[in-house]
């Protein structure tokens, strides 16, 4: 590497900035996620299915780094003010003071991982609402419906986990997504972390820094598609791992 | 686009052979619907669909008449070129004197001259003669272009030196030097007295007394667009017009005929084409190869004086005895900015419309500016604004909408020409790697066996990478001199991300395989390339269709955030995603906001398009 130091400290460095990130934009979509779908079927042809619909389709259509900067506009000094907008720590923090410490995190955490979430989200509620509804219509949910259980059970204990299955199947093209977004969020929000750190390597045409980001960045992707593997026989009996 | 559709209550199912042969549309009773008629009926029955379509319509013809939209030159200007007259005047001693010069010169002391020249010059004293004379002709042209026929007797001198030049350059061809060097004299000691005896009538200053000069009408606007910009502007007027002339031919040619409006589909696509492609020909025809055409001749030449206008027919007399009556006409376009000029006294203005935009045009600061402690003592420069011929006045709201960037150029005029950039990556990387992923599908889906193995391996190879940062990377490590950005962009975008639809067409093509009629056709003993294209393809092509509707929108989002990170497009070059990267200071909002509210729009629009192309393609798919 240019400046000497070793890509390898710096990669597992920026590792533990970028992998946490990313982690809890994929949880937070999904669990953001599966009731919208849910609540927009069980509610189907009402106003609030249509004012979600509508709410997700402009979510999905805005682009990652324009909603990155608008962001930065509302909440930065420009705007309300409210939230940190660059990197992970005030300048003065003090690492010492644990809980402070960890609150300016979280504060400085929250627009980043709103621009990695709103479109996984958008696309991932999207699919979950076209998953029940297929469920839904199936004969068997019919038959629970006929055996008198209640709309809760039905939902929750019948359709649930079949509609389940095609939304968990998109973590493994969901993850790819989230790690090319990361690359424009920790540029526009100047997190330290691996995007940047690739960014910077193709900026400077640093070569050992280029391969390594894709290297790992493939990695990172087989990974996602192993534990989307895995959560899919956890969801479906019928799939078993050998 | 939508045909003509009158009947309603449709299933929303995929056609069955019953619903064919319905009849409820009260066109003649042996007419039946073909899958294409459901599908645009379908279409036509849903508004967002149609707002989508409309929108998307508006954007391109923005895109494609970018230039008559925003431009730095005029639609026409009727003017005279007194700088341009003054210097070919001026520079028709010199030129006699070089020949001069070279008539005299030894061959030797050429040859020892020409070492500190660029290669290519002419290499005999006779062809450098040969040049000087053919420079001093253009000139000439130029003076006499200027000099209105009245004045004959005043362009008499002029076809004297040009005749003395050219016996002189004759002269020089045979080897007489010493007769070609009298004759060059001649020449010389001509321009002397021409300088002062044609001289250009001032209208500033008519007492100092000189020859009149005629207008010139020029449409530069409508010389620099090219033939295929004709095509584009021709197809989207028929496209946007469609509604009212496909009515009228159905009705009126056609009859109304269910069975011959569906025939005359291709017919009408063909007379589209074949009259753009007509109209861009007469064009070329009239207005010639694009013309390059330097702006300063033309908007700085007016703001400066350099250019007066003078109305077509008139003399700068008619304009000295009466300033009103001869000024010339100047059509300007509705911005009249060009994307990539320079206003460097305006950088970083905000939005006209805003408060904090006012300028002082004496200083160029803004009005409301209050020298407080905060900036640390140091005086802002002061530098006067110039507005520029043709431009609204300094503080109208109209003269930057949406601000200006860095090197003060209008943001709004970078939009326009940007959305030509980024709505045509979308488009032609859409194309691209619809083309790829259909060719390489069809074989693994078609062959099977190693084939197909090896193919779909190789693409699983290819998803293991996140494809923007394969983007990214091809990007980074493209030298932008030898291929143009753009380019770089939609192969780059195509190479990468045709796997998604190379999987769909093999899923297709598994399904298809086994079916009878495709047995028949191996059965007929079709080779493979007429059985996968004729057969398989066309019944493969709808869940293609819509696939590339959607890589439209995804190519624009990959192009804008590329650009945005600055390995896409680059300055002066405009795309909506590179005028954000100008400026991420929060400060400068407009730049970053903007074009941002282009794109989302137009991604909106093309996922509205493919959603509902998707549902009337087959219901069963609905989302």
């Amino acid at each position: 590497m240019q400046s000497g130091q070793s890509v390898r400290d710096e990669i597992l460095k920026r590792l533990k900035v970028t992998v946490p990130l990313s982690l809890v934009a994929v949880l937070l979509s999904y669990i953001i996620a599966l009731p919208l779908g849910i609540a927009s079927v069980r509610r189907q042809g009402t106003a609030l299915d249509g004012g979600l619909t509508i709410v997700l389709f402009v979510l999905y259509s805005i682009p990652t780094f324009w909603a990155g900067l608008m962001l930065v506009l509302l909440f930065g000094k420009t705007g309300t003010d409210l939230l940190p907008i660059l990197g992970l720590h005030d300048k003065d923090a003090d690492p010492s003071n644990t809980l402070a410490y960890a609150w300016d995190t979280v504060l400085h955490c929250i627009l980043p991982v709103l621009t990695l979430t709103y479109g996984s989200l958008a696309y991932l509620s999207r699919q979950m609402r076209a998953g029940m509804l297929d469920v839904i219509r199936q004969d068997y949910i019919r038959t629970a419906k006929a055996k008198g259980l209640s709309d809760d059970r039905v939902v929750y204990r019948h359709a649930l986990r079949n509609s389940m299955i095609p939304v968990l199947t998109l973590l493994a093209s969901i993850l790819p997504i989230l790690i090319g977004g990361s690359v424009i969020v920790e540029f526009i929000f100047d997190i330290p972390g691996m995007g940047k750190y690739a960014y910077e390597g193709l900026l400077r045409r640093d070569f050992s820094i280029v391969m390594a980001t894709t290297i790992f960045v493939g990695v990172m992707t087989q990974f996602g598609i192993l534990l989307s593997d895995i959560a899919y026989s956890l969801v479906d009996p019928r799939i078993r791992l050998h | 686009m939508v045909e003509e559709v009158s009947n309603d209550g449709a299933p929303a199912r995929k056609p069955s052979f019953n619903d064919m042969k319905l009849d409820e549309s009260g066109f003649a009773s042996e007419y039946s619907k073909d899958y294409s008629d459901l599908v645009f009926e379908q279409l036509g029955k849903r508004t967002l669909f149609k707002v989508g379509v409309a929108v998307l319509t508006l954007l391109y013809g923005i895109a494609i008449f970018a230039p008559m939209i925003a431009n730095d030159r005029p639609f026409k200007v009727e003017s005279v070129d007194l700088k341009s007259y003054g210097s070919a005047l001026r520079i028709l001693r010199p030129m006699a004197s070089t020949a001069d010069r070279l008539a005299q010169q030894s061959d030797e002391e050429f040859k020892a001259s020409l070492q500190d020249v660029a290669p290519g010059a002419p290499n005999t004293r006779a062809a450098a003669a040969r040049v000087e004379f053919e420079a001093a002709r253009l000139r000439l042209a130029t003076l006499r272009s200027m000099i209105p026929a009245t004045a004959e007797a005043a362009t008499e001198p002029l076809a004297k030196y040009e005749g003395h030049f050219s016996r002189g350059a004759d002269l020089l061809d045979g080897g007489d030097s010493e007769a070609a060097a009298g004759e060059f004299g001649e020449a010389k000691t001509l321009a002397r007295s021409l300088r002062r005896d044609l001289k250009a009538l001032d209208p500033a200053n008519p007492e100092a007394g000189g020859v009149p000069l005629s207008s010139r009408t020029e449409r530069p606007l409508l010389e620099s667009i090219a033939a295929w910009e004709v095509v584009l502007m021709v197809l989207w007027l028929l496209w946007a017009s469609w509604p009212l002339w496909n009515r009228v031919w159905n009705g009126v040619f056609l009859g109304g005929d269910r069975e011959r409006i569906r025939d005359a589909r291709r017919m009408k696509v063909l007379a589209c084409f074949g009259l753009a492609i007509l109209a861009s020909v007469t064009w070329r025809a009239s207005f010639g190869p694009p013309a390059e055409f330097d702006f300063a001749t033309h908007k700085q030449g007016i703001t400066d004086g350099n250019v007066v206008l003078l109305a077509s027919g008139k003399t700068t007399a008619d304009l000295a005895a009466d300033p009103g009556a001869a000024i010339g006409a100047l059509v300007w376009p509705m911005v009249p900015f060009g994307y990539d000029e320079l206003h460097a006294d305006e950088k970083f203005r905000p939005p006209t419309w805003t408060g904090k935009s006012a300028r002082d045009p004496e200083t160029g600061l803004p009005l409301d500016l209050v020298s407080d402690d905060s900036s640390g003592g140091i005086a802002p420069v002061e530098v006067p604004i110039q507005v520029r011929a043709g431009e609204p006045a300094l503080n109208a709201v109209r003269r930057h909408p949406l601000g200006t960037d860095e090197s003060g150029r209008d943001v709004l005029s970078r939009m326009v020409w940007g959305g030509r950039v980024s709505l045509s990556v979308g488009i032609l990387s859409a194309a691209l790697l619809t083309i790829i992923g259909v060719i390489i599908g069809s074989l693994a889906g078609y062959f099977g066996g190693w084939v197909d193995i090896g193919i779909m391996r190789g693409i699983e190879i290819l998803q293991s990478i996140p494809a923007f940062f394969l983007i990214l990377l091809a990007l980074a490590f493209t030298d932008p001199e030898t291929v143009p950005p753009m380019f770089a962009i939609v192969l780059v975008i195509a190479i990468v991300r045709w796997t998604g639809v190379a999987r769909l067409v093999r899923g297709e093509f598994l399904r298809l395989r086994e079916q009878e009629f495709v047995v028949a056709s191996q059965a007929l003993g079709f080779s493979s390339r007429r059985t996968i294209f004729k057969h398989v393809l066309p019944n493969a092509m709808s869940p293609v269709l819509v696939a590339a509707a959607f890589s439209v929108a995804a190519g624009i989002l990959t192009e804008s955030a590329v650009s945005f990170l600055g390995f896409g497009i680059r300055e002066p070059d405009a795309s909506w995603g590179a005028i954000v990267n100008e400026s991420r200071n929060p400060e400068n909002w407009w730049i970053q906001m903007f074009p941002g509210v282009a794109i989302f729009v137009t991604v909106t629009c093309y996922n509205l398009v493919g959603d509902a192309i998707r549902d009337a393609m087959d219901p069963k798919m609905k989302v």
